[in-house]
Parts: C-alpha cells; structure tokens; sequence
C-alpha cells in the first residue's frame, strides 16, 4: 500500500507543472508580504538616523523586556512635555529640529504614542481587565448556577479559568505578529494550488481511459482510490505548511525581527479575547496545523465533486466556485456573533484568528464547547464523510479472485 | 455542412456552449437584480417631491438655479420658524382659528417638499465644489450602472466554462493531431477563435444591455449627455466626457477584457494542451491580482482583469489624509489617457501575438513552410504574458407591551441604571439591591472603549439591547482598511437571563474583503446615531435625530417612517404613537401604513400604557387630561400647568410649568 500511495503522489504531485506554480505562489506571496510591511508598518521609512524605524530599534533596548514602574516614569518623562506641547497644536512644525528624534516635535510624540505608551498601557492594563473579566465570569457563574441555567453556568466557569491569571508582564515589539495573524492572502494561494493538484487526481485517468485499465490491475480500484485520497492528504497538508512557513519567515524578514515571540497571543490588542492561551510563536505553530486541516478538508470536498467529473472542466470552475463562496461568506461573516456560520465554513480554518481571535462557544448536549474546538471537530468530520462516499462511490476491482473462481466455476458448469 | 458550421455545432451543442450563455445570462440577471440597492435612498424614497425641484434646476448650476436653491432653503427655514410660532400664538389663543387654517395652508406649500428639497440641496453642495463639470440629475440610475468597480464574477466563471474546452477537448482525446492533417486543419483553430470571440462579444455585450435596461427601467438614465463628473464615483475625474460616453466606453472596455481574457485561455490551452493547467492560470491571471494588489498597481497591467472591471479608468484621484501623522496618501491615482492607450495598445499587440501563434501551432503540415524559425515569437507572447501575470436571526417571541420612549419600564423587578462614570449600564434587582452588568458576556467592554450599549427596550419577559462595537488591526490610511463598526441587537431573558443576539448589521463603509472594496454604502448609517428602538414580531423600529427607520427583520428592508422623533415615541405593537409638526396626537399603523390624526389632541407632551393615553393639553392651558387609545373618554386629571408627562405602572409623573418640579399622580385618580 506504501508503495501505492509512492506512487500516486510521484505521478499525481511530481510534476513540473505543480513545481512552477509552487514556486510562483511563493515568490507572490513574499511580495504581497513586503507590500504588507510598506502599507501598514510606519517603521517601512528606511534607516536614516531620524527615520522612525531608526528612532524605534534605538528607544527600544531601554524599554524592552520586564516592564517596571522606573521604565514607565521614563517613557512618561519623555512623552508627556512632547504631548502637553502639542495638545493645542501651535508648535512648531519644522521637520529639522535638532532637540527631536525624528526633527519634529508632532513626530516625536506619535511614534512615542503608537509604538511605545499605547501598548505598554495596553499590556499594563491587561491584567487588570483580564481580571475583571474573570470576576463578572464567576459571578455570572454564580448567577447562573441559581437560576438552573447550567450551560451558562459552566460556560462561564471556562471563561473564568481561561482569564484568571492573564498577564503581559514583559514589553516587546508586537506589531509584526499583528500583521502577520491578520494576514490571509497566502490562504487564496494555498487553496488555488491545491485546487489545481486536487481536480487532475481522478479525471487525468478518465480523460486517457486509464481508470478502465486500472479496474483490471490487482492495485486497482478501492485500492488505487484510498491510494489516491492519502496522497492528496499528504499533498496539500504539505502546501499548507509551506505557506505557512513562509509567511511566517516571510515577515519576519521584511519587518526584520521576529522579537515578540514570547509574548501572549493576548498582547496582540486584536486578540485581546483570545480563545487560547498559548504564546505567538506557539500560535503561529497551531495556526499552520489548523490552517492544513482547514484545507485538507476542502480539497476532500474538492475530490469529492471531481470524482464526478469526465474532465477537470466542471470540477474545477464547481469547486472554484464553492471556494469563493466560502471565501467571500467566511470574510464578510467573520465579523458577527454567530459561531455556527464560522464552525461550518473551512475559511475560518485558513483565516484562524477568526475562530481564536474571540472566545466564543456552543452548547453542545449542555456543555459549552469553543467554537475553534468545535469548528476542527465539524471539518474533520466533513473530511471523513467526504473519504467514506468516495470509498463507496468508487468502482470495485474487476480483478477479483474470489469472482474469477465463481466465475470459472459457472463456465465449467 | 460547412467547417465554420461544424465547429459552431462542436462548441455550442457538444461543449454545451448554448446551455452556459444561458446559464451566465439567466444568474447575471438575477444578480443584477438581487444586489441592487439604490445609492442614494432619500432620493429614490421623495422620489416625487425630488423631481419637482430638478425640474426647476435640472441640467449645468447657473446663477440663477443656485439664487433659486438658496432662495428656496431660506424660504424652507422661515415656513418652520413661523410654523412653530403660529402654533405657539394659535394654542396661546393669540390668533383665530380661520387664521391659523389660512396662514398654516401658505406654510404646508411651502413645506410640502421639504424632503425632496433637502436631497436636491445636498446634491447642489457637491455640484458647488466644481460647477464647471457638475449637473443636476437623477444620480441612482446611473451610480448602479456605472459606479460599480466590482468583478463580474458570473461573466468570468462563464467564460472559463465556454472557452477552456474548445481546444483542450481535442487535446484530450488527441484529435488535434487529426486535425493537423486534414486540409481544413488551420481554418478549425480560425473558427474557434471567431466562434469564442463572438461568443464573449455576445455575452458581454447582453450584459451591459441588460444592467443599461435594468437601471432604466428601476430608476431611469436620463441625460446621458451630462459630464461623468456629475455622480460622485467619478467626482475628481480629469476625463471629458459625457455619462452616456462612460457608460459606452466602460462597454466596450469590458469587451475588450472579456476577450483579452478568452485568447489568454486559448493560448495556455494551446501551449499546455491540459484542462486543469488552463483553467488554473486563468484564474490565477484574474484572482490574484484581484485580491492581491492595490487598485492604482491593477489598472497599469496589462491584463484581463483591469479591462474586465473598466469602470475606474475613468475615475479621479482617491486621497485621503493618515489619522496619525496627517500625511495625504493617494488610494487611488487616476490613469491617464495616455497611460490607458498604452496598456490599451500593448494589450492588443499581445492578443494579437497570441492569436498568430495559436494559428501557427495549428498550421497543418500541407501548409507548413518554415516552422522552426518562428517559435522565437511564441516565446515573446509567453514571455509577456508571464510578466503580466506575475505583475439572519430567529423570531422573537415579543409579547403585549407598551413603549414610550420618554418613559421608564417595568423591568419585571429590576431598574436600569448608568454608571455615571464609565456610563456601563447594569440591571438593578429593586428587592435585594443587587446590581448585575447588563450586557452578560463577561469580556463585553471591558478591552475596548470602542464596545457600547446604545439604547434598551422592554417587553417582559425579554429587554432587548443595542451594542456598537468598532473592531480594526490596520490604523493607517492605505489600499486596505480593516475597520468595522456592527450594531447588534441581543434579546436577553430576565428570568434565565439567557442571551440571544437577534440582528447584527455591519455600519460602515471603510472596509476592504482581502482587498475588495466591500461597500456598505449609507444605507444602514443611521443605525449609528439611533438613540433608542422598539420592536414587534417582524419589525424592528430605530429613532434617530432624523426620525424613525423601519427595519424588517426577515428581508432587512429599510424605510425611513416619516415621523418627526423630536417627542415621545409610543408603540403598542401594531401602532406607533406621535406628536406631528402641529403637536397633534398621530398614530401609525405598522402593518397597514395607515395614519390617523386624533384632531381633538394637541398636546405639548404624552406617554401611554395599555388602556389609555395621557397627555399634557395644549388647547386647555397645559392641563394633563386622559383618554382611551382611540381618543375618546377625555378624563381630567390635573388642573396643574405642566411640561412634560411620563408613567410606569402605577404613577402618572407630570413635571409642573410653575415650580419645575415633578409631580406624581396615582393612575387610580
């Protein structure tokens, strides 16, 4: 069987054509990834002595790590004479003031603002909030408990757990995580390859007649159709790694530091309700897992419908067509409150932060279920449905030799 | 029968060509129906009183037009302001009655029009920021067919469907070959390529004629032959030419895109002889760049997809200004003429390369002469084309109550309360005087300012609350923004306090989809600045500064009431209960849209509950009286002067004209 799957893989995957686009996506996706870091990022100014991103790297050894009430008076000591004298808006507007770090006062004072006393007072507070979450948690816990409501109760009993000892104890540079957890881009690109590897696994032998001769072939059949489906597993679980990988090694060299890592997810103010509590590099990992998952089970329903198909004409523009749906239903959804839209729809597997950005749940037989959890469970199911109807839709082997025996026995008779 | 005949036949009956052209005409009908939403909505809903002005102005704004408008709107603020004391010194007994009819009858001709005034007046403002190239004119039409920047996707899955097949099939089942020998070999790749062509000629061009009929025929295109600049889409356009103009060009750039994109297909096709490879750079060639890359980068490439969009070629510059540093950025530059004849004229070469090399690859060998020596030129079209490439809620169970939205509810034992402070709102329990935070998920609130309560209704045993909340990733000003403002409105059972959100809607329009502009438009604005709601089984109804928009819950069709929502707004369920311009007790019935005036009730304030409706008489000195909902039964029940009256469900509350104080009267009195 190992043999088997070898071969599929080598005959469906190795081919140059997979290769090129592969490679193309790739180098698509770092230019997307540096277009990211010049439309977003204010550091993108270049490294001259008063640019911002020079003005930031030279500020931020005195503030990373631990932060402490003497760091804080400091950056405080340094940002409020620059706001008071700017509130009214009559400074100076000269862009070659010696006194300042960037040779404007108004400069100074934003970059001090968003890089550094925004964030720290973010990661400051957080504590505090996280606390105050976990608070009204146990007393709507308590609340719930009274009124025989025991979904709610034990719902807000896993929010209490989850936010009771929450804390940024240590400042870091968090922007590139923020951009890089927001980033979807390079999920497109994974789907449309594993598109275009997915549709040919059944319909290159239909449209060459080979699926007829393979029926007679002892590996053929079943056989050859759980060969095939492992190797499309294997094939785009793979995509979705590499992309993963180098979106991940993509930003941080455009941004040109992956400082931050060790931050919690939480210290991305997008994630401030994040559903896990887990580090950013050890999201980053998870991300990439979910994310594979997401589209293993896509390209399953991919495989599914070109089973039907003679050619890869009308799998391919169906199943582009069900992709953008989910695409454009899964983007424009993600937003709202309804778990359920974000559990059944796979994008939410690709764009993760969707499912892991909240903490969102579902009752399930009374106990509360996140919806990340739930929304895995539901796509790995749909994947398995998907291998079981192409395992029964599948033609048996006509090289049988329990058939061919019965079949003698009736010739002989 | 002819080789043109038989490729005809092959394309549109075996290919199924005939059932895809029907297929892409019947959804990009239903499309163009379904996504309609009208750009500007108080012009299409004063429809009448709208025209009325336009008439006057229509057309370029001349001295005269603009003294008019400004004469009007001056004439507009004088009818109020003497309405207001009409009805002051009329009540006040100052003027008769035969006086105040007469004098109120000049006024209401003046007003009659008001809302169609103010539509006209707003356009007027935007025609002053550049008289030169700016009309007066019906806009909606013309906005729904020319100021969509949006891919068709319909058009685009249809030609993938209807051109990949046409050399591909033969490829795979190696009749091409076959073909190369017969003598009729190269004129079978020429008829495909005329057949395809004309195919998506054909279907481009009834979509347009069907989008031109279907605005037409909704809202009307009149004058065609004003400057494009005259609808906003195209405000900062540098471009001189009429709508009519832009409506043909777009046209026809889109044509052009639809077959760019067909010979793109057929060139892939021919080169890599595999469905799946075909239709992959196909897509790739429209998607990516789509979702990928800023609109300035899209329109400069020579590509399909610029073509295949068409509209922004003619629009202006977008600039906006960076909210942090207050840089202005450009979203968007406008593509010159020059700029778009050059992408125009490189494009048309590479189709043009393409198409010769798609007709050598299939010259049969009775007409081969030199072979070898022009591949270099297929090599160019790849060379070029790979460098162009790689440039809804369930139903509420709302039971019988009354709502006045001057006036405190039963709670069914708890108070609302606002924290002064932080301005959270909670739930007071009136026995044991215990507070619960309102919104019950405990993370509402608490990270972002940005997350509010914005008002509250009561229908025991639910209380029914608004949230606003503004989520974004992105604070700089780029191509993409990623701000979203949602409204919600949740459903929270007092006895289980069980929560249950019953209607969300996205508010703002700054938000970009993975790249594509993704309008919300003004449709759903007001839901920002509502101030307090009610709702009914199938209805959900937002007051706002400028009255009363109906929301259906099912269809999400919006319709601004018009009822004035400066006094107390009443609802029993099927009715909603208010003062009119003239202070005169009105009620409107939802399901019937039929309005009734209680003639006898001119009130300076009222409130209601189930059985009856007490209000503070204006005709009889500011004495608060009493009646039945169908306005008969008049029941003194205080001689004292008041301003204002509310009730809950014991006590009347009158606050006295006298000494400013509020008075309570006990509903049995």
């Amino acid at each position: 069987m190992t043999r088997l799957i070898k071969y599929e893989f080598y005959k469906l995957f190795c081919k140059r054509s997979i290769l090129v686009v592969l490679i193309l996506f790739s180098v698509v996706n770092l230019f997307k990834i540096n277009s990211e870091f010049h439309s977003y990022s204010y550091l993108a100014d270049g490294n001259d002595s008063r640019s911002w991103n020079s003005v930031y790297w030279q500020l931020y050894e005195d503030y990373r790590g631990e932060i402490t009430a003497e760091k804080i008076n400091h950056l405080l000591s340094i940002y409020q004479p620059l706001a008071d004298a700017t509130a009214d808006m009559t400074a100076s507007t000269a862009k070659d003031n010696p006194d300042m770090m960037t040779g404007n006062i108004y400069s100074d004072r934003n970059i001090l603002e968003k890089y550094y006393v925004e964030p720290m007072e973010y990661f400051y507070h957080y504590r505090t909030y996280a606390l105050q979450v976990a608070e009204r948690a146990k007393e709507n816990a308590d609340v719930y408990k009274e009124r025989g409501q025991t979904y709610e109760a034990r719902k807000n009993s896993v929010i209490y757990h989850l936010y009771s000892g929450r804390g940024i104890k240590a400042f870091a540079y968090e922007e590139m995580y923020n951009y890089y957890l927001n980033y979807d881009f390079s999920g497109i690109l994974v789907l449309l390859l594993c598109l275009y590897g997915v549709v040919s696994t059944f319909v290159c032998e239909k449209e060459t007649q080979m699926d007829m001769l393979l029926l007679t072939n002892p590996g053929g059949g079943k056989k050859t159709t759980f060969a095939k489906i492992t190797a499309v597993s294997l094939f785009v679980t793979s995509v979705a790694i590499w992309f993963s990988v180098v979106d991940y090694i993509g930003f941080v060299y455009f941004f040109g530091t992956a400082e931050g890592g060790n931050l919690p997810l939480y210290a991305v103010s997008n994630f401030s309700t994040a559903a896990v509590n887990c580090n950013l590099w050890q999201y980053a990992i998870l991300s990439a897992v979910i994310r594979a998952v997401g589209v293993w089970t896509m390209s399953m329903v991919f495989l599914l419908i070109s089973l039907f198909g003679r050619n890869a004409l009308v799998p391919f523009v169906a199943d582009f067509g069900a992709a953008l749906c989910f695409i454009i239903t899964g983007a424009s959804q993600s937003c709202f409150s309804n778990a359920w839209l974000k559990i059944i729809n796979p994008y939410s597997l690709l764009a993760n932060r969707i499912l892991f950005g909240k903490t969102e749940f579902i009752g399930f037989a009374g106990y509360p279920v996140q919806s990340f959890q739930a929304a895995i469970i539901f796509a790995i199911t749909v994947g398995v449905v998907s291998i079981t109807a192409m395992m029964m839709l599948s033609k048996r082997n006509s090289y049988c030799r329990e058939r061919r025996i019965k079949c003698l026995d009736l010739c002989t008779k | 029968m002819s080789g043109f005949m038989y490729e005809v036949k092959k394309i549109m009956l075996c290919q199924r060509g005939l059932f895809y052209i029907a297929l892409v005409l019947l959804f990009g009908t239903v499309w163009t129906v379904l996504s309609d939403n009208p750009v500007d909505i108080a012009m299409e809903q004063y429809k009448n009183e709208y025209e009325w002005y336009l008439e006057k102005v229509n057309g370029y704004c001349t001295e005269e037009s603009s003294l008019y408008l400004e004469q009007e709107a001056e004439r507009i603020a004088k009818a109020k302001e003497r309405q207001n004391s009409l009805l002051e010194n009329y009540y006040d007994g100052k003027i008769s009655e035969s006086e105040y009819k007469k004098e109120s009858r000049e006024i209401e001709k003046v007003l009659e029009r008001q809302n169609g005034f103010e539509v006209i007046y707003q356009q007027y403002l935007y025609i002053c920021e550049n008289v030169g190239n700016r009309c007066f004119l019906q806009t909606n039409g013309w906005m729904g067919l020319l100021g969509k920047g949006t891919l068709n996707f319909i058009l685009f899955l249809g030609i993938l469907l209807i051109v990949t097949p046409v050399f591909c099939s033969e490829y795979s089942c190696q009749m091409d070959t076959l073909i190369l020998t017969a003598r009729e070999g190269r004129k079978s790749a020429l008829y495909k390529l005329l057949i395809t062509t004309t195919v998506v000629l054909f279907l481009s061009l009834c979509i347009s004629l069907i989008e031109y009929g279907f605005y037409r025929f909704k809202y009307g295109l009149p004058d065609g032959d004003y400057p494009i600049q005259s609808i906003r889409y195209f405000a900062d356009s540098s471009k001189s030419m009429s709508l009519l103009e832009g409506y043909v060009w777009i046209g026809l750039l889109r044509m052009f895109g639809g077959v760019f994109l067909t010979i793109l297909l057929m060139f892939i096709s021919v080169l890599a002889k595999k469905y799946a490879v075909t239709l992959l750079s196909g897509a790739v060639s429209v998607i990516i760049p789509y979702i990928g890359l800023s609109k300035t980068s899209i329109y400069r490439l020579p590509l399909p997809l610029p073509f295949l969009l068409g509209t922004d070629f003619f629009a202006g510059d977008i600039v906006m200004s960076d909210a942090l540093t207050g840089d202005e950025k450009i979203i968007f530059a406008e593509v010159g003429t020059v700029t778009l004849l050059t992408l125009l004229f490189v494009s048309v070469l590479l189709c043009t390369l393409a198409v010769v090399w798609i007709l050598r690859r299939n010259s049969n060998r009775w007409l081969m002469r030199s072979g070898q020596k022009k591949r270099g030129a297929a090599f160019v079209v790849m060379f070029g084309l790979a460098l162009a490439v790689t440039g809804c809620a369930g139903r509420g169970k709302t039971g019988s109550v009354v709502y006045n939205s001057s006036a405190g509810y039963d709670c069914m034992g708890y108070e609302i309360i606002r924290d002064a402070g932080n301005f959270d709102y909670s739930l007071k329990n009136t026995s044991t005087g215990k507070t619960y935070p309102l919104a019950r998920s405990p993370m509402f609130g608490v990270f972002s300012d940005e997350e509010e309560i914005c008002a509250y209704y009561v229908c025991p045993p639910y209380l029914y609350y608004t949230t606003s909340v503004m989520e974004s990733y992105v604070n700089r000003v780029g191509n993409y923004n990623s701000n979203i403002t949602k409204v919600s409105v949740v459903e929270l059972n007092l006895n289980t306090f069980e929560e249950k959100t019953i209607f969300e809607q996205m508010t703002n329009s700054g938000r970009s989809l993975l790249g594509i502009d993704y309008e919300t438009g003004d449709k759903w604005k007001f839901l920002d600045f509502h101030h307090a709601f009610f709702l009914n089984d199938d209805n959900l109804f937002f007051i706002g500064n400028n009255g009363i928009t109906k929301v259906n819950r099912y269809t999400r069709k919006t319709v601004k009431l018009d009822i004035p929502a400066n006094g107390n707004i009443s609802f029993d369920g099927e009715s909603i209960f208010y003062k009119n311009e003239q202070g005169v007790l009105t009620r409107y019935d939802v399901s019937s849209n039929e309005t009734y005036t209680y003639e006898n009730i001119v009130a300076y304030d009222f409130c209601m509950d189930e059985q009856s409706i007490y209000y503070v008489s204006r005709t009889d000195g500011g004495g608060l009286y009493s009646c039945g909902k169908d306005g008969n039964n008049k029941e003194l029940i205080s001689h004292i002067p008041a301003m204002s009256v509310t009730c809950d469900t014991g006590n009347i509350y009158v606050l006295s004209k006298e000494s400013g104080e509020e008075i309570a009267l006990p509903k049995s009195h």
